[in-house]
């Protein structure tokens, strides 16, 4: 992890970057609330908390790892002016809710203004993979289980991709994507088929090839 | 065919989205059906498979040098109080040093990664906040020499000695001079701790996909 420096000088000097106690334990919604009393460091956990997510998010969503880091970027400058405004209601919904229905947004707008339909799976193909060899099994699958997903109904994708990864609720996820609770639960389901049915298939030709 | 009903409440129930009802009825049906227990056991592989998925490191750097950055942005603007400002004067000179190196240290961490024109953008923001920043501080400093002169005043009028007042404010500058000294010596600290994290010798170049794709 990079040591970053924090600026305090509004407060006593330049502190470094301490860690106000219980950050940790924060809910989402606590640090929003914190950051918008003025405290930079609860934004910063936001960014811990969520920049992965955000970035892996969009990247399945626009298929394009550097259109993907950009939209993480604003999600988050947008994030800072809208919880700024008092824009973020916690008795709407959870925080995790607002912030990806925010990137997914964002994701949207993104790919419209690149008047670019959406690839197949360009940042998502296998990566080069180096290590042991179960390793090498274990990125393998994972490219598969990615490659499956890329080919997914663009709502299916996010859903399964928010529950699988974010672990958000049927509720939140119905609340992410502007959907309801029933849709979302055949979303996840149809996903998890489609997954299933590439995954057995490759895994009936794996044994079938290793003569099994 | 009961398996076919009872597939989408698998999945809830894999995801602990059941009512306890509908929870007993798939765990009464996976006790007598060995298809249903195999697609639940293939669900889960699934999903062990794919979290193996991990973000590159390399690519959340640019995001939070551009946050860093736009937090900087923030406050630098959010600050319009100069009388509150005011007491904490001490500070002030200091936060030229600090932008100065927000320059520094936002570049030094972009740099590896962003594209030129992303780079330029960033660049533009960071220096448009910190220019206004350094404004602020220029008027406050201006201010600060004001009130200053208006204390020396006020404390001649209350009838405190000439001599008297000189005293006090060469103890205030001392106090000050050494506030300054050991604040700065924290931060030129920090900073290079800071950008020793960034050396090349710690930060390969060479750890980010080139555009295109693979790694
Ligand atoms: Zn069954």
């Amino acid at each position: 992890m990079v040591v970053r420096l924090r600026f305090r000088q509004d407060r006593a000097g330049l502190k470094p970057a301490a860690r106000t106690p219980g950050t940790v334990s924060a809910t989402d919604e606590e640090l929003v609330e914190r950051y918008r009393l003025g405290d930079d460091d609860a934004f910063e956990w936001l960014v811990e908390r969520y920049g992965a997510s955000a970035l892996r998010f969009a990247r399945y969503l626009v298929r394009d790892g550097h259109l993907a880091e950009e939209i993480a970027q604003d999600a988050f400058v947008k994030l800072v002016g809208v919880v700024r405004d008092g824009g973020f209601d916690p008795a709407r919904g959870r925080f995790a809710s607002f912030f990806f229905r925010m990137v997914r947004h964002l994701s949207i707008d993104r790919m419209r203004a690149r008047s670019r339909a959406p690839q197949i799976a360009e940042d998502l193909d296998p990566q080069e993979s180096v290590g042991a060899p179960d390793l090498l099994l274990q990125k393998e699958r994972c490219a598969q289980v990615r490659e499956i997903v890329a080919t997914l109904p663009e709502r299916e994708r996010a859903a399964i991709v928010l529950r699988e990864f974010d672990g958000l609720s049927y509720k939140e996820i119905a609340l992410a994507l502007d959907a309801n609770i029933e849709t979302v639960k055949t979303w996840i389901f149809r996903a998890r088929r489609r997954i299933q049915g590439s995954w057995s298939e490759a895994h009936a030709e794996e044994s079938r090839t290793h003569g099994m | 065919m009961e398996c076919n009903d009872l597939q989408l409440l698998l999945s809830c129930y894999a995801d602990g989205e059941c009512t306890p009802e509908e929870a007993r009825r798939v765990r009464d049906h996976l006790e007598l059906c060995a298809s249903c227990r195999a697609t639940l056991e293939q669900w889960t592989a699934a999903s062990q498979a794919w979290a193996a998925e991990e973000p590159e490191p390399a690519s959340l750097r640019p995001l939070h040098a551009r946050i860093e950055a736009e937090l900087w942005r923030q406050r630098a603007s959010a600050r319009s109080a100069p009388i509150r400002r005011a007491r904490r004067g001490v500070h002030a000179a200091w936060g030229l040093l600090a932008t100065a190196a927000a320059v520094v240290l936002a570049v030094g961490l972009l740099y590896p990664s962003a594209t030129a024109e992303q780079e330029a953008r960033e660049i533009v923001q960071i220096d448009q906040g910190n220019r206004e920043e350094a404004m602020r501080q220029r008027s406050l400093l201006e201010r600060l020499r004001l009130e200053i002169a208006a204390t020396t005043l006020r404390a001649q009028a209350a009838g405190v000695s000439t001599e008297r007042l000189a005293e006090l404010d060469r103890e205030a500058q001392s106090i000050l001079a050494e506030t300054q000294s050991l604040e700065q010596r924290l931060y030129v600290l920090q900073t290079r701790m800071a950008l020793g994290a960034l050396s090349p010798t710690s930060r390969p170049r060479g750890d980010r996909p080139a555009p295109g794709g693979g790694r």
